[in-house]
This record gives C-alpha cells, sequence and structure tokens, in this order.
C-alpha cells in the first residue's frame, strides 16, 4: 500500500463487509431453515388436519369435536419426536391437547403469532385448519438450533478464510501494482469476487437444504398414505375392495403441499409421489432473487467503499499539494 | 488538511448510509422464500353460570322412549355436575318415571322438580290433561317429544307456565315454532336443528351418490314431521335424486307388532329392486327386528341408511350418520334451564344447537351390499361394525 492511511480503512472496510456478509447469510439460513422445519411438519400433520377438515364438513365443530383426544393421540403415533398437539382457536383459546395440562405459551397461541416460533426450548408450528382455529405441533428446538448453530459457524469459518484470503490478494494487488487508479480497481474487483462467492455460497447450502427437504416430504407422505391404508385394512377390517375414491383422499396431498404434483398408488401397495417442477422452478427462482438480493446490497456496501476510498484519496492528494497560502 | 478524525467522521457517515439498506435487506431475508400458511381471527367464548332464582321444573312427556330417557338423565347429570343439584347419582334406569323420581329426591337451592308434576300423555285421558294444563304450581314444564310439545302450542292460552320442548325431531314443521326460531307465542322454547336430517341426507349423498331413495312412515302429519320428510323432500329437490315412498301405520296399541312388521317388510321389499338407498326414518322400530327387515335391501344391494341412531347400525344398516345426541342435547337443555333461572326470558333463550355429528359404518353390510365407502370416510368414521347383531326373528 503506497499510502500508509489506506491500509486501516481497506483491512477495516473487508473486514466490516465480511462480518455484514456473514450476519446476512446466518438470518437466511435461520429463516430458510425453520421454513423448512415447518414445511416438513406441516407435511408430517397433513394428514390429520384434512380428517378433521372433512369431519367438519360433516358439520362437526372443533368445540365439541367427539373423539378428539384420541384422534390426537392417534396423530401422533409414529411421530416420536412430538412433545405435544394443540388444538386452538384464532383468539388461543386452547380446545384440545395431547397432553393435556400443559399451556401454550401466549405468544404462541395468539393470532398474530408467526407459523413458526421457538419458545421455551420447544418449536411450534402453527397450522390452519380452517380460518378460525390451528393445530398446534410441539417438537423440542434441540436439533434445530444445533443444525442452525453448526451452520453459522461453518459459514463464518468460510467468512475467516475469505477474509484472509481476500487481504492477502488486496495487500498483494497494492504491492505489486504501481498504477493507483489500477490497483484500486483489482482491489474492488477482489472484494466483487470475494461477495459473489460467499452470496453464492449461502444461496447454494440454501437451497441444497429446501431441495433435500422434498426428498423428506415425499418419504413422509409415503408413509402417511400407507399408515392410512394399513389403518382402514387392518385395524378397521375393511377389504381393499371396499374401499372407494381413493383418489379423492390422495389429492389431499397435492392440495395441500404445493411440492408436490401428484400421489399414486400402485397395485402392489407402492406409494409414489411426483414432485411439481414447475412450482420447484419459481421456488429455484425464489432463491436465486434471494441470493440476488444478498449480493446486491453487498455490492451497494462496496459501491459506498469506493467512493469513501475516493473521497479519502482526495483528501490525501490535498494534503500532499498544500495551498500557496 | 484531512486528519483522522476526518476520516472517521467519513467512516461513520459511510457506515450511516448503510444501515437502511441493511436493515432493510435483512427484512427481506427473514421474510424467507414464502409463507405457505394463512392467518385468520375467529373469536371464541365461555362463560360459568349460576342459578339466582328459584324456579320449579316439571315434565310433560309423550311417552316412555329410548332417547327421552337418555335425554332427560343427561339433563340430570349435567346439573349434578354443575352442582346445581347434589345427590343424583350416575346409574341405570329403567324408566323417565324414575329418573324424575331422583331428580325430585336431589338437594339444590334454586331449582325444584315438583314430584306430581310428571305426566305421560299417551296414558292420560282428557280431565287428567286439563288438570295438566292448569297447573300453576309449575314455572316450566320440560315438554318431552313433538307431540306433547304441539299439544302445550295448541293449549298455549290456558296455561301459566312457560314451556321447553324437547327431543322433537322437527318442531318446525310440528308447528311448535316458526322457520328460523321466531316464536309463536311468549311461553314456547324448542330445541332447534332446522337442517339436521337434511345435512345427514347430503353426507349420505355424497358417499354414495344415489338416483332414488326410498322411504317408509306413517300417513300422518307428526310422522311427516318426526320422520324428517321435508328436508328429505327438499335434499332430493337440490341434489336431483328421486323419492319413492310408502306408508305403513305405526304401532299404536299392544297386539299391532305382528301386523306392523309384516307391512314394513313387505314395504321394504317393494322398494328393494325400484330404489339405490333406503332412509329408515324414525318410527316404532324395535332394533332386534332390522336383520330380517333389511334382508331383501342387502339382496337388491340397497344403501340402508339409518336416521336415528347407532344401535340401527349394529343390527343391520349400512350407515348412520348422528345428528341428534340425547345426552348433548340434555347437556345443553340444563345449560338452558340454568339460564332460564337466572333471569333469561323462556324468549330469549337460544333455540338453535345442532350436535357433533359422529359416523357409523357396518362393514359387514357394506360387504354383503358391494358398495364402496370412501377412503376418506374410513378414516374419520367413528365406529366400524364387523358384524351384524342378529335379532330376534
Amino acid at each position: 500500500m503506497k499510502n500508509k492511511n489506506m491500509w486501516l480503512p481497506v483491512a477495516l472496510l473487508v473486514l466490516f463487509i465480511t462480518l455484514l456478509c456473514w450476519i446476512l447469510g446466518c438470518v437466511m439460513y435461520n429463516t430458510n431453515l425453520k421454513e423448512v422445519y415447518h414445511n416438513l411438519t406441516s407435511v408430517e400433520y397433513m394428514d390429520p388436519i384434512e380428517n378433521i377438515r372433512y369431519s367438519m364438513h360433516f358439520g362437526k365443530k372443533l368445540a365439541t369435536f367427539s373423539g378428539m383426544d384420541e384422534f390426537l393421540k392417534k396423530s401422533a403415533q409414529g411421530h416420536p419426536d412430538t412433545e405435544d398437539l394443540y388444538i386452538v382457536t384464532a383468539d388461543g383459546q386452547v380446545l384440545f391437547s395431547l397432553k393435556g395440562d400443559i399451556p401454550l405459551p401466549k405468544n404462541v397461541a395468539s393470532s398474530d403469532s408467526p407459523a413458526f416460533s421457538i419458545a421455551g426450548g420447544s418449536q411450534y408450528s402453527k397450522l390452519a385448519i380452517d380460518d378460525g382455529s390451528y393445530f398446534v405441533v410441539k417438537k423440542p428446538a434441540e436439533l434445530l438450533n444445533l443444525e442452525l448453530v453448526n451452520r453459522y459457524i461453518r459459514l463464518g469459518i468460510v467468512a475467516l478464510m475469505g477474509l484472509v484470503v481476500t487481504e492477502l490478494l488486496i495487500l498483494l494487488a497494492a504491492r505489486f501494482i504501481g498504477d493507483e487508479k489500477k490497483s484500486t480497481n483489482v482491489m474492488v474487483l477482489i472484494l466483487a469476487l470475494w461477495i459473489t462467492g460467499f452470496s453464492s455460497y449461502v444461496g447454494v447450502v440454501n437451497w441444497r437444504d429446501y431441495d433435500n427437504s422434498i426428498g423428506d416430504m415425499k418419504e413422509k407422505i409415503a408413509d402417511a398414505v400407507t399408515s392410512d391404508i394399513a389403518y382402514v385394512e387392518e385395524d378397521l377390517g375393511v377389504d381393499g375392495k371396499y374401499i372407494g375414491d381413493l383418489s379423492g383422499y390422495l389429492v389431499r396431498f397435492p392440495e395441500n403441499v404445493p411440492e408436490i404434483r401428484g400421489v399414486e398408488v400402485t397395485e402392489a401397495g407402492e406409494v409414489i409421489t411426483y414432485t411439481d417442477k414447475d412450482y420447484l422452478a419459481k421456488k429455484g427462482v425464489d432463491y436465486i432473487l434471494q441470493t440476488a438480493l444478498f449480493l446486491v446490497f453487498s455490492m451497494m456496501i462496496l459501491a459506498e467503499y469506493r467512493m469513501f476510498l475516493d473521497g479519502l484519496k482526495n483528501t490525501n492528494k490535498a494534503k500532499a499539494e498544500p495551498t500557496n497560502e | 488538511m484531512r486528519t483522522a478524525k476526518q476520516f472517521e467522521t467519513d467512516l461513520l457517515r459511510f457506515l450511516w448510509r448503510l444501515l437502511p439498506v441493511f436493515l432493510v435487506t435483512v427484512c427481506v431475508f427473514a421474510g424467507g422464500c414464502g409463507n405457505r400458511d394463512k392467518e385468520a381471527a375467529v373469536p371464541a367464548s365461555g362463560e360459568e353460570m349460576g342459578i339466582q332464582r328459584h324456579i320449579r321444573v316439571g315434565c310433560f312427556n309423550t311417552g316412555e322412549y329410548y332417547y327421552w330417557h337418555d335425554e332427560l338423565d343427561a339433563i340430570a347429570l349435567e346439573l349434578q355436575r354443575n352442582g346445581k343439584v347434589t345427590g343424583y347419582e350416575e346409574k341405570p334406569r329403567e324408566t323417565m318415571e324414575e329418573i324424575w323420581a331422583d331428580l325430585c329426591a336431589c338437594q339444590s337451592d334454586n331449582l325444584e322438580f315438583v314430584g306430581d308434576a310428571y305426566y305421560e300423555q299417551l296414558y292420560m285421558t282428557e280431565e287428567e290433561l286439563d288438570q295438566a294444563i292448569r297447573r300453576t304450581d309449575v314455572d316450566v314444564m320440560l315438554a318431552i317429544g313433538t307431540t306433547v310439545g304441539q299439544y302445550l302450542t295448541q293449549r298455549a292460552d290456558e296455561i301459566s307456565y312457560d314451556y321447553l320442548v324437547i327431543g322433537s325431531a322437527d318442531p318446525v314443521s310440528a308447528g311448535i315454532v316458526k322457520a328460523g326460531g321466531e316464536r309463536v307465542n311468549d311461553k314456547a322454547f324448542a330445541i332447534l336443528d332446522e337442517n339436521r336430517y337434511g345435512r345427514q341426507i347430503q353426507a349420505a349423498y355424497e358417499q354414495f351418490g344415489f338416483r332414488s331413495v326410498g322411504v317408509v312412515y306413517a300417513d300422518r302429519e307428526d310422522a311427516y314431521s318426526y320422520s324428517g320428510i321435508g328436508q328429505l323432500e327438499q335434499k332430493a329437490e337440490e341434489l336431483g335424486f328421486e323419492i319413492l315412498r310408502l306408508h305403513v301405520d305405526e304401532i299404536v296399541n299392544e297386539g299391532e307388532e305382528e301386523r306392523y312388521y309384516r307391512e314394513l317388510k313387505e314395504a321394504y321389499a317393494e322398494l328393494a329392486p325400484k330404489v339405490d338407498a333406503l332412509y329408515i326414518t324414525t318410527a316404532t322400530i324395535d332394533d332386534t327386528m332390522l336383520p330380517w327387515l333389511l334382508e331383501d335391501l342387502k339382496a337388491a344391494r340397497v344403501v340402508t341408511i339409518a336416521q336415528t341412531s347407532e344401535s340401527q347400525v349394529e343390527y343391520g344398516a349400512l350407515m348412520h350418520i348422528k345428528v341428534q345426541d340425547p345426552v348433548e342435547e340434555g347437556t345443553y337443555v340444563a345449560s338452558c334451564l340454568i339460564e332460564y333461572g337466572n333471569g333469561t326470558s323462556v324468549t330469549d333463550l337460544e333455540q338453535k344447537f345442532e350436535v357433533a355429528p359422529r359416523i357409523y359404518i357396518n362393514q359387514k353390510v357394506v360387504e354383503e351390499t358391494g358398495v364402496k365407502v370412501p377412503m376418506a370416510t374410513y378414516l374419520v368414521a367413528d365406529q366400524v361394525y364387523r358384524e351384524v347383531k342378529q335379532g330376534e326373528k
């Protein structure tokens, strides 16, 4: 660095940009991973919710829903990570719950609370039954928290390594490129590359999480269908040939899970799920836009930084050429 | 000259300019890639009730009937549960008179069940009926069944007490209240669910999509009412199916059983080849006779829908969607009594009450009939019977 005064601002601002990018990356991880967890829970409990809706179609009312306690017990079977289930009204009144005596935190029960929230070491997914009621699933938040911390650390390591490499490259550029203007442009280019690489990394990790979750969704749907058929055939003793309108039942999955286009049960009893490629493409664009926003923001920082450097240089120039007075 | 202080100022200015952009971006990222759930707000409420004034209660019953028996028992149990009476034990009781006697023996601060204000209309003479009408030592009469409800409504000008009509299948067509719950006088109250059978028929139609429904009932005005024929006709028009009806006089006097069941079986046999479904309406049918009565229908693969109770499904009807429940209704009537005792006028009591429906299927009959029941229905069915209980014949 030809000008001693330039080293500190460059080092500080690269650190600043990296820190901001890391924070944004963590926010994106946090938001997207919670969404993935929420979506998986909603797929897990979509079947019981649909059964409640179907009963309500016959005129059943939630407040007086006969057999709801048993129904909740049955719904929780096969989901050992479920801590509790609640049926709540829009104003937060708990109508039924699996364990009965454990209250729902107020910030989870209220109508303006988010669909997914964390309170007291548990995660809560609030799934709409109809316009006036919700099915709330409580699970331990340890796994999510662990995964998030893991992601933050990994992103932190990537940020730290990137920071060191970027600083080194900038230092080398400043040292070996004689022309000050050129060296500044190269520094900005190095920073732009670093920001682009970092935001792309965050975007790819987020997309990979989402993409992997689709496989989990398909698996959960297949489990739900298999277990429903087993319940009707084995528990109720109904021969498969007397089960009607299977397609009317299967349509609940694509209707509620936008990633799924259709579900089919083969004669051998195998459940096949088809993903909705159009929806996934749209979702892919969403993720690209999210990453692009990250990038644009980072580039704005860079532009501001460039202006800042120019200002600094002008000042230094003025300092080097004192006035005639 | 540029100083370190100026550099700090530039740096701060730079950071300050970035701050709003950063905050907006964080907010956008925190929004994620789209939320798939919807939010809504519908209030719900509930309140504790007490009894503030002393009320004397009588019971004017049409006759002994399992539904009314269970409803009266449920009223007593709910009052006991609420602490409004004490001493009413949960145990089997043979007759409604027995329930009434036990209720009268209970302790209560403000509710008095008048021991001799218990009537069974079927066995009363004109003179006894007049005496019941002219009673002045009762504040409110539990009028059980359509016939008593109609009778008290016809003589409303002569009575001094209010009356709560319960256990009436269709109080509107019986003239006890007007459509929409409008009162015909300022003494009457009736549990009202104007479209209960409509919902039942609609649900059955959605399962089987029948084009014709057979129905057998007595050719009388009250039978038309309690069999829910008006609602069946309404649904037939709405959904586009045909109704084939036959009339059989119900058992009124002892010794008519053989005639009644023979005529009913003949009517079912006559309908069997002509209909897709049979609606077994409320009537004096003993459940144990059903396996025999429904033989021809089963052979003709006719779907049988029980109107009254799940016990008919145990004895061979294919499906029942419960739209009336004596226990739930009784529990509601108890809350109305408490409200009445609290000072609410009988004309201000909420008449509209719908029970939570339940679905009952007899899988054995499904197999014998060869129909298919939708998968989604099996998943929400409250009870699936695997056998048909055998009856008397």
